[in-house]
């Protein structure tokens, strides 16, 4: 009898250790999950440390050494490819310059990050950021601006002196920057977008802060990158079909501009428009200076003031803004709003605006003028938004809630800030009101009674 | 003595249920019929790359390759993927990601697709209509059927009216909605696809597709209620029946056809086309597969097989020169 208990425990045994195989691979998810034991790198276990919780090998490389890689499935897709050229599924020759090289696993996207031992500069750059990863992961891996793993600072490969090259994968709303030193957050260290000359500028471009981001080509997937630090060019290929989109006003072809496409066009009131390519219009416009007329045909009227319109289309977020940047409250056909937390109408619920910025389209948007001295514009405003108000595209030009009165006080308030010196005072800006729910919302301002109030209240799907 | 054994062998059997369960069973090779010609496109997502296109393929139905090395086969897909054959070619509906603007893909040979934004107003007039309000990053995984007797697409996907967060009460209230198209460019007003009755009058759909089988229309749903208040049905599968058309009026659906949290079907004939197989997903794990001899059938079993590393998706039928076409553009 007691054989036989030894074999119902054996297949007992057996049977909880198969029931407990997804909640294995389930913790597999964790970073600090130490690599499998099965692999190796030229016969040597992974069994350093590095960055805490990674494991890895530190290694001196060659460039033309071939290496073997083992317990590994898909090499191709484990290694950097900018560091690897992969010959089989167990071998693959190192293309970066000879020196001593970290090998490091990571475990949640099941692919090696290789980095130089010495992160110096003139000799390594870095990129860190947002929305990006390792390319034969094709997804996204970094867990964001940190230099505290080896998936969120990616070493480059240096081809020759100030000349780098790296793939990567690039997710929809990525943004990054190049870094000396592994190190960033302080100007000397960092490489901005308006440092170089951005050859593909309809894939990549650059933002007001100096972040690398998508072009208004941009689709996500692998990227190969080459930053030449002599001529200060950075260039971008891909293997990926990119067809880009081609928007036209009246027929003509809107150009790349940055994230933007771009047309500048001659506008009276009364104006019919056609969008093309635009899909529907009805979210993509701003409701204050058109009036659908045949959404799926791209056909709108225009009722702002007439004059010289540049119309930029984010297509990114698939919303327009129209803009006569020199038109101002002194000439009596325009405001403008900017702020935080805030969007296009037509972007609800995500938000737009990236930042207090007066130059951009996105975070800086013309008001409409209702009468003299009344002006209107409609915003997605989420809980937390902030703005103010311009009497042109001036930072001089402030005239917001220092001067104007929140109406009603429940919905609408006047931004304050409490000096532990000096007590409270008014911050110009215009906050949430206690009673405030988030919405669409059409806020105009009246100079002349000197107010601000919400004329419209929408839901985002109204 | 023998009580103590009966538990032992009870527990043992449990546990190895629960092994296979999860896949942990006898998955050696089974002899499956193959298609005489052609074989079966899976389209679907990833867990990790959710909202992504990925293509695996098979012979038999049974076991399964994913293409490109694992990668996206159309890195500017983004949705719930569900290929439909129309009048002159493929269709499949998505997002531009991060936009909420709807797209329309088309493909004449499932290799080469080309996408075409639509209006965000064509869905959401469920708002001022009914109350109900989609979720714009995937507008509730619409799917497409082509009612060939009518000449015209249906386009359904699900919404609620609870505020759109991931609570209870939204998604108990997620009902189906269609619009009727013969272009893509003209569409008509949203419309409630079920109306039942009893037990199921107020059933949360979603997931829904449409299929004619021998002058027959089934509508294949999941029952979106939960656990508690409907036991025997809740996150489950299930098939409604229409006789008058595509639009219904269906009938109460039929019992639960999987067990619970069970979603996403698909469906197909066998690779020999003797047999009903209904793909759904376990989420968020992995597609299991139900066999029946017929549409109607009250018993569905569920059969082991080496599926892909999918999520939410589609399995249709290619034929030999697709088959071809799609294996050699994305080989691994």
């Amino acid at each position: 009898m007691k054989p036989q208990y030894k074999l119902v425990t054996f297949f007992l045994v057996m049977g909880i250790m198969c029931s407990c195989q997804s909640d294995i691979e389930k913790v597999e998810v964790w970073p600090e999950w130490p690599a499998p034991v099965n692999v190796s790198v030229d016969g040597k276990s992974l069994d350093e440390m590095f960055y805490e919780t990674y494991k890895g090998i530190s290694m001196d490389l060659t460039q033309g050494q071939t290496v073997a890689f083992s317990g590994m499935k898909r090499l191709r897709t484990v290694l950097q490819s900018h560091y690897w050229d992969v010959l089989s599924e167990t071998e693959a020759v190192f293309l970066g310059v000879d020196g001593q090289y970290d090998i490091i696993w990571d475990n949640e996207s099941s692919c090696i990050f290789t980095e130089p031992r010495e992160k110096a500069f003139p000799d390594e750059l870095f990129l860190c950021g947002t929305g990006w990863g390792h390319q034969g992961a094709y997804k996204v891996t970094t867990h964001g601006w940190s230099w505290d793993r080896p998936t969120d600072m990616m070493s480059l490969r240096r081809v020759s002196p100030g000349v780098f090259e790296g793939s990567l994968y690039l997710a929809q709303g990525f943004t990054f920057k190049f870094c000396k030193d592994h190190l960033m957050g302080e100007r000397q260290y960092e490489i901005q977008s308006v440092d170089l000359e951005i050859l593909k500028s309809e894939i990549i471009g650059g933002n007001q802060y100096g972040d690398f981001v998508p072009g208004s080509g941009f689709q996500p997937g692998v990227f190969n990158l080459k930053v030449d630090l002599n001529s200060n060019k950075l260039d971008v290929t891909t293997n990926m079909i990119i067809e880009p989109e081609t928007f036209y006003v009246n027929g003509n072809e809107m150009t790349s501009s940055g994230s933007y496409q771009y047309y500048s066009i001659r506008l009276r009131k009364g104006d019919e428009v056609t969008f093309g390519n635009f899909g529907g219009i009805e979210s993509a416009l701003q409701p204050d200076f058109w009036e659908i007329v045949d959404d799926m045909e791209g056909k709108a009227i225009f009722k702002g003031e007439n004059g010289l319109y540049d119309i930029y289309l984010d297509p990114n977020y698939m919303v327009v803004y129209t803009l006569c940047t020199s038109m101002n409250f002194q000439k009596g056909n325009a405001a403008w709003v900017a702020g935080i937390n805030w969007g296009h109408p037509g972007s609800a619920p995500r938000i737009t605006a990236t930042g207090w910025d007066l130059s951009s389209p996105n975070n800086c948007m013309q008001m409409k003028k209702v009468e003299k001295g009344v002006f209107e514009v409609t915003l997605w405003l989420p809980e937390g938004f902030n703005i103010k108000f311009f009497k042109a595209r001036d930072w001089g030009q402030e005239a917001s809630t220092t001067i104007l009165t929140p109406l009603p006080e429940s919905m609408f308030a006047a931004g304050v800030y409490v000096d532990p010196e000096t007590g409270p005072r008014l911050t110009g800006d215009l906050v949430a009101g206690s009673d405030f729910k988030p919405g669409i919302y059409t806020v105009r301002v009246d100079y002349n009674r000197n107010i601000v109030y919400a004329v419209g209240h929408y839901t985002p799907s109204e | 003595m023998k009580k103590i054994r009966n538990i032992i062998l009870g527990i043992l059997t449990s546990v190895t249920l629960t092994a296979c369960s999860d896949n942990g069973g006898d998955w050696s090779p089974k002899v499956h019929p193959e298609c005489d010609k052609g074989g079966f496109l899976f389209a679907h997502m990833t867990n990790e790359n959710y909202g992504s296109l990925f293509y695996s393929v098979s012979r038999d139905g049974y076991h399964w390759e994913t293409l490109n090395n694992g990668n996206s086969v159309l890195p500017a897909y983004a949705g719930h993927p569900d290929i439909m054959k129309g009048r002159d070619a493929y269709y499949m509906i998505g997002v531009k990601r991060g936009t909420g603007i709807p797209m329309l893909w088309r493909s004449e040979d499932l290799v080469s697709w080309q996408g075409t934004k639509l209006s965000k107003s064509i869905f959401n007039k469920i708002k001022p209509l009914y109350g109900y309000e989609n979720e714009e990053d995937w507008y509730g995984a619409p799917k497409l059927f082509y009612d060939k007797d009518e000449d015209n697409y249906i386009i359904t996907w699900h919404a609620g009216n609870m505020g759109n967060g991931e609570t209870r009460e939204e998604w108990a209230s997620k009902r189906t909605f269609y619009i009727v198209t013969k272009d893509f460019k003209s569409f008509s007003d949203p419309k409630f696809l079920f109306a039942f009755t009893g037990y199921d009058e107020n059933l949360a759909s979603i997931d829904v597709i449409i299929r004619k089988i021998n002058g027959v229309y089934y509508a294949i749903l999941k029952d979106e209620r939960w656990e508690d208040e409907y036991p025997e049905t809740a996150k489950t599968v299930r098939i409604a029946r229409s006789k008058g058309g595509a639009l219904g009026p269906y009938e109460n659906p039929g019992p639960a056809l999987t067990l619970p949290k069970r979603e996403a079907p698909t469906l197909v004939m066998s690779a020999d086309e003797e047999k009903f197989w209904i793909y759904c997903e376990r989420y968020p794990y992995y597609y299991e597969l139900y066999t029946a001899d017929s549409i109607e059938s009250d018993n569905w079993t569920s059969e082991p097989f080496e599926g892909p590393k999918a999520r939410h998706g589609c399995v249709v039928r290619v034929s030999e020169e697709e088959y071809k076409s799609i294996t050699s553009t994305y080989k691994n």
